[in-house]
């Protein structure tokens, strides 16, 4: 019985050094993801932060009269963006961004507002299947490492139906990467341009935009605006999606260094069990045939206690 | 030479170019416009087109310190912001004169310019913006899930072989 017992023993820990190796190798790809995918936010911020600017000076030009700035008071139609990753084994990364989402759809549905939803990510498909809900647009392959071209197929999706009126307020839920040890999960209106955020007269916390009126439009600031509008939701998305390909990476090497550890302690402690099992096996084997040996000898002749001195000193 | 003042090309993946030039020349949508020193602040749309940049004291080719040396970009759509620091373009897509793979560029002509022959409409993405950014990394037009109308690639085909200073033919 406990040889047999070694055997199961002996599989187990076999099975969890072959996992080991899998979270390792796993752990130290993500490591260099991270570093890449820090890198291209790094990249990204002239453009985002040049957008943003060009957005501030023409909103500030137009003022608040423009539809596509503000928030709406009661938004009946909404559509969401969740961006989420293809794969898991990355800790809590996908499941706190689609249970945010859930709860955002949850409470807004009690209000009587109408969802649409859109996803990125493989893992959202599932989840929202899971739950019974409808998605309008899925878009997989983009999450590890996401190009402009991929936040541009996203915003086509979305900017589509915001300028034709078919919804009324966009909002996107994402993971912003604030540093490598934080990462944390945000609902952010993505349109109507937020007036408070980039695009203010000024109560940003950048230095206000230089008053407009010293600028030349070329279109007029509200054609302009208009142009600006489908740029800059894809400028927000591709930081997004960025942002998220390096959360992604960051949960997944810190789950995969966690496995790797755990599977480490687990194999030596198993490993021990395994040779106490072992030794307690033999000790039991030996004594068996001591024991047997013994009782045989006591059957056959008298001479008993001599021997079994002997015996057991050998041992 | 003008006065140099700092230009800046960018997009959202990397800075193509940061650094002194004395003049940027391209066409915004409303026409043909160039910025030298002390241009007016000015905020524009960019077209799909060439954008020239009169590059100061680029060290190596000797030039350095009088003149200035064109370095020319294909945009492919954006904007332009001008104040008192300087020009910056964001494109979406942009690429300089050379990076541009000629041939792939001329290929993307001929497809597209084959598209319009037949009469094909454009794949099939009603919404496209009309100064859509072309697919980052496959111009070649047919295979292509990009929307933009064939005009639009041909456009595109074009700037990028004019950045280049290639021709059409082969």
């Amino acid at each position: 019985m406990s040889s047999g017992q070694e055997r199961v023993l002996r599989r187990r820990i076999h099975s969890i050094e072959s996992t080991e190796k899998l979270t390792r190798a796993m752990d130290l790809i993500s490591a260099s993801q991270i570093v890449h995918a820090q890198a291209r936010i790094r990249a990204s911020r002239p453009y985002v932060e040049g957008i943003e600017e060009v957005l501030a000076i023409t909103a500030s030009d137009v003022g608040s009269s423009s539809p596509v700035r503000g928030v709406p008071e009661d938004p009946r139609r909404v559509l969401v963006v969740a961006i989420v990753a293809d794969r898991g084994l990355c800790g809590a990364y996908n499941s706190s961004v689609l249970r945010a989402t859930d709860r955002l759809l949850r409470a807004g549905e009690a209000e009587g507002r109408a969802y649409t939803v859109v996803t990125v990510g493989r893992r959202a498909q599932s989840f929202f299947r899971f739950h019974g809900r409808r998605i309008e647009k899925s878009f997989v392959k983009m999450s590890d490492r996401p190009t402009y071209e991929d936040a541009r197929q996203v915003a086509a999706e979305i900017v589509g139906p915001f300028l034709a009126g078919d919804v009324d307020l966009v909002e996107l839920v994402s993971t912003r990467f604030r540093s490598a040890g934080a990462q944390q999960v945000e609902v952010r209106q993505l349109l109507p341009l937020v007036p408070g955020g980039p695009g203010t007269e000024g109560d940003g916390k950048d230095a206000a935009p230089p008053p407009a009126g010293f600028y030349d439009f070329e279109p007029p600031a509200e054609d302009l605006l208009a142009t600006l509008v489908p740029r800059y939701a894809e400028t927000v998305l591709f930081q997004a999606l960025l942002e998220g390909a390096a959360s992604e990476h960051t949960s997944r090497q810190r789950a995969m260094s966690a496995a790797t550890e755990n599977a480490d302690e687990l194999a030596t402690t198993l490993s021990r069990l395994m040779n106490r099992i072992r030794q307690d096996s033999i000790t039991t084997e030996i004594m068996e045939v001591v024991g047997g040996a013994e009782a045989l000898r006591g059957a056959g002749s008298g001479g008993g206690p001599e021997v079994l001195t002997t015996s057991s000193s050998e041992e | 030479m003008g006065t140099p003042f700092q230009v800046e090309l960018v997009t959202p993946e990397r800075v193509l170019f940061s650094g002194e030039a004395d003049e940027v020349s391209l066409r915004a949508v409303e026409g043909e416009i160039t910025f030298l020193a002390g241009h007016e602040d000015y905020v524009g749309v960019v077209d799909v087109t060439v954008v020239r940049i009169g590059v100061v004291g680029r060290d190596g080719d000797g030039g350095a310190g009088q003149g200035s040396t064109e370095l020319r970009a294909a945009v492919h759509g954006g904007f332009v912001h001008v104040d008192g620091e300087g020009v910056v373009i964001l494109a979406g897509v942009a690429e300089l004169d050379h990076e541009i793979d000629v041939a792939r560029a001329r290929a993307a002509l001929v497809a597209a310019e084959g598209r319009v022959g037949d009469g094909t409409p454009a794949a099939p993405e009603p919404e496209a913006p009309e100064r859509a950014a072309g697919p980052r990394k496959s111009p070649v037009a047919p295979m292509d899930p990009d929307p933009a109308s064939p005009q639009a690639a041909i456009r595109r085909a074009r700037v990028r072989l004019e950045a280049a200073g290639a021709t059409a033919s082969t």
